[in-house]
């Protein structure tokens, strides 16, 4: 590569008609020193690696979002206000025990509105002053891009979910007997959040510049993650009910899951490339 | 790895801009089409190294979508674009790294600092470590935005975030550099300083600026061109054309109602 | 040529659709035979109602409630395909294609839907049950309503077809993932209690495929129809932007006329008369040097 662009700059001028003064060469050479001379100084020309530009896409995303903490603390404020309105809604139900047998459907739900929010936010930045393009100009293969956005949102709903999912359990589910099964829950909400992430960034991104794209992201998300919820809630449920002989479900729900992480993921990332190049 | 001098220190102008073969810019046919709908019809343009080139035309004329042909955001419906002597439609990849693009929009994060955005655009080029850095500390002296390295882009005056999009644009050191309305929001001493900093950086590279500002766009440039419908009107040498027969076209164009 | 021809067809499918479809109907009342129930193994009870072996005439619908469905299927399938050519191709003709055929798919799936529910409405007792056919049939309705929302949301005619070629076929994919998953993982609250995995005797399954035929037949012709309404509404679209954006000048003609005009006075303003079309090919080295306005 280097090569080659040496000997396009130095290359043999005549063959193109433009007339040469003795002393232009050198004038090249003086403009074209840092690049032409100094070779190892110009890494630009080596191919990027991905890897490389993958974390650089990573920590720009987690550097922004502990300094200004907006989808974070959005997320966590959000979450706990649909906790306020369960707690209403759940009002006049006594007994712990029924919560239990519902509370895998209410958490599912708690964090799929939790998530559209925080995706919603996600492509913000980039949009601000066109910075999803600044990315484009450079060589970088789309999916590094969408593989990159998804992980961030990935951490990001990952660390919500610490949060309130805990805060779940405290407000719904302190009185009723946990059954030992429970902390397979984790399960599910790791193969269910990867899912939500992944194709929740196929979409966001499409809503980026759409009218009313919160809305038109919710439009398009749910239906579209129904099946991952589906499955999802179905482990959820069954951990927690802890009933003995029905854990088949458990795993066949979670299988179903990741064949649907695996193939709308798969999906996504080969269709991000016409996302955004036009 | 030592920090290498900058190809802009003041007064290293000596000319010879048309050394570097082959030729920056050679596109045959351009079209962009959708549906019934030209953006581009089948613009020819062959611009050599060095040359600065300001587009102009009414709205709608297809500027932006050369542009970000050039740019190798978008891909022409059919036609041939060369850039520096690469196939710009094979091997895109190859040219990213030498065409810059500086837009009305800074394409900066607000929240990182003026360091950290320059870091990361140069990992993205696949520039890390003291070369990397040597860079950028070299660009940041260069637009004079040294001393406000490490506060965030958001507390940036305009301009500021302006001279900041220059120093992006030029970390993989383009020798092609596209300039989309760059003034649009600029107020007028701004705008100086960013004619006087593309000046310094103009050795060596070869400048398309899309501009509504006739004035200030005919001043700058080397070669002008008018297109209206996607399609060049004109497209010639500065010293070829008359001044006031230029500008009386322009008006023309944009008064016609062609576009 | 070929197009023109199937042009041509396109009543005589309809009539032979309608015809077929007729046929279905009258042999699904006359010569099939009443289904004697769906052999429960026990009764079940669906939102309080016991629901016994009996599936006597309203199983009649049967024979045009699954075609209808299955066409839905179909044309969503020809909407994906032509979704994803059009990625490849960006051809516009491709994105007209794909959108029609999901309008029709939207209608089917509109038709099913209040078929299924009278029935279920009928047989079950309750307007609605998330039953795995239905959920994903619910589902699959409000995926095609997306990607009219979506259409409608963006401005850029090529950021349109592009971003709803993309949802197109991410829908198509969901879709038969939805019907795996509801199927597959049971719900806690309705047990599975309808199947269709009996055989059919030969006086059922005459009429059904004759319906199927007739109904895949309808649909097609329908997509024609609409096909050829879109291209019109587009090309109407198109002829008033052009009419919009020439103001003054009503029609191309006279535009390429002042495009041409501008160019032959451009030719002159060249100083050297140089074609003002192409650009200043090379320079020498002198007068590339930045002027001073």
């Amino acid at each position: 590569m280097e090569e080659k662009r040496e000997s396009l700059r130095r290359g043999d001028v005549g063959a193109q008609g433009a007339v040469v003064a003795p002393g232009a060469a050198v004038g090249a050479g003086a403009i074209g020193v840092p690049r032409a001379s100094d070779a190892p100084a110009k890494p630009s020309t080596s191919k990027p690696s991905a890897f490389a530009q993958y974390r650089a896409l990573l920590g720009k995303d987690v550097r922004q979002e502990l300094r200004t903490r907006e989808m974070l603390t959005s997320m966590a404020v959000y979450s706990l206000l649909v906790l306020a309105v369960y707690g209403a809604a759940l009002a006049q139900v006594g007994d712990k025990l029924q919560v239990v047998s519902f509370s895998g459907g209410l958490l599912w739900a708690l964090i799929v509105f939790t998530s559209l929010l925080g995706l919603n936010r996600s492509f913000s930045h980039e949009t601000e002053s066109g910075c999803l393009e600044g990315i484009l100009l450079a060589p970088v293969d789309r999916a590094v891009v969408f593989l990159a956005k998804t992980t961030s949102n990935l951490l990001f709903l990952l660390a919500v979910e610490l949060v309130t999912v805990p805060l779940f359990f405290v407000f719904f589910l302190s009185g009723a007997p946990l059954s030992a099964t429970a902390p397979m829950i984790v399960l599910p909400l790791l193969v269910g959040t990867v899912g939500v992430a992944g194709v929740g960034t196929l979409l966001s991104t499409m809503a980026i510049d759409t009218r009313g794209k919160d809305v038109l992201l919710a439009i398009l998300f749910i239906p579209v993650a129904f099946p991952l919820l589906y499955a999802c809630v179905s482990a959820t449920g069954v951990a927690l009910a802890g009933v003995e002989g029905t854990f088949a479900t458990f795993w066949r729900s979670l299988a179903l899951a990741g064949t649907y992480d695996v193939v709308m993921i798969a999906a996504a990332w080969g269709l991000y490339e016409f996302v955004l190049d036009s | 790895m030592t920090a290498r001098p900058l190809p802009f220190a003041p007064g290293s102008r000596d000319g010879a801009l048309g050394a570097c073969d082959p030729f920056a810019i050679e596109a045959r046919g351009l079209v962009k089409q959708f549906g019934g709908r030209r953006a581009l019809d089948g613009v020819d343009l062959v611009l050599p190294q060095g040359a600065f080139l300001s587009i102009f035309g009414p709205n709608g004329a297809g500027k932006t979508t050369l542009l970000r042909e050039l740019a190798l955001l978008a891909r022409p419906t059919c036609g041939e674009l060369r850039m520096l002597g690469v196939n710009a439609l094979e091997e895109p990849d190859a040219l990213r790294a030498r065409v810059g693009l500086i837009s009305h929009k800074p394409m900066l994060y607000g929240d990182l600092t003026a360091q950290e955005n320059l870091a990361f655009f140069a990992s993205l080029y696949g520039m890390a470590g003291a070369a990397a850095q040597a860079r950028i500390d070299d660009l940041l002296r260069l637009v004079e935005l040294d001393h406000r390295r490490n506060d965030c882009v958001r507390t940036f005056s305009r301009g500021m975030q302006q001279r900041l999009s220059i120093a992006r644009a030029l970390i993989s050191d383009p020798e092609i550099v596209l300039l989309d309305e760059p003034y649009s929001g600029l107020d007028p001493h701004a705008a100086e300083l960013f004619d006087q900093l593309i000046d310094r950086v103009r050795e060596g590279r070869t400048f398309v600026m899309v501009s509504h500002d006739l004035e200030k766009g005919y001043d700058l440039c080397t070669h002008a061109l008018i297109l209206a419908q996607g399609a060049v009107v004109v497209c010639a040498q500065k010293a070829d054309v008359d001044r006031g027969a230029f500008r009386d076209l322009y008006l023309a164009t944009v008064g016609m109602g062609v576009a | 040529m070929t197009l023109k021809k199937s042009n041509a067809m396109v009543p005589a499918l309809l009539v032979l659709g309608a015809l077929l479809i007729a046929t279905d109907v009258v042999w699904t009342f006359t010569l099939a035979p009443l289904v004697q129930g769906a052999r429960l193994s026990e009764s079940v009870v669906i939102a309080g109602q016991m629901v016994t072996t009996k599936l006597l005439l309203s199983q009649k619908i049967f024979y045009l409630h699954v075609p209808v469905a299955i066409a839905s299927f179909v044309f969503m399938g020809v909407a994906a395909y032509h979704a994803l050519r059009f990625l490849v191709t960006k051809d516009r003709a491709r994105d007209v294609r794909s959108r029609t055929a999901m309008q029709v798919t939207l209608v089917f799936i509109v038709a099913t839907m209040i078929s299924g529910d009278l029935w279920t409405r009928f047989e079950w007792g309750v307007w609605w049950v998330w039953e795995p056919r239905l959920t994903t049939y619910f589902i699959l309705m409000l995926l095609v309503i997306g990607y009219f929302v979506l259409r409608n949301a963006l401005d850029d005619p090529e950021k349109i077809a592009r971003f709803a070629a993309v949802f197109c076929v991410v829908s198509f994919v969901d879709a038969p993932i939805s019907f795996l998953i509801t199927r597959l993982v049971p719900s806690s609250v309705h047990p599975v209690v309808f199947r269709t995995d009996s055989g059919l005797p030969p006086l059922m399954l005459i009429p059904f495929l004759l319906g199927m035929a007739g109904v895949l037949m309808v649909a097609f012709a329908l997509y024609r129809y609409a096909l050829r309404v879109n291209a019109a509404a587009d090309e109407v679209e198109e002829l008033k932007r052009r009419l919009e954006d020439f103001d003054s000048a009503a029609s191309r003609a006279a535009a390429a006329e002042a495009l041409e005009r501008l160019r032959t006075k451009a030719a002159t303003v060249v100083a050297d008369g140089r074609d003002g079309a192409s650009c200043a090919a090379v320079v020498s080295p002198a007068t590339n040097e930045p002027e001073e306005g």
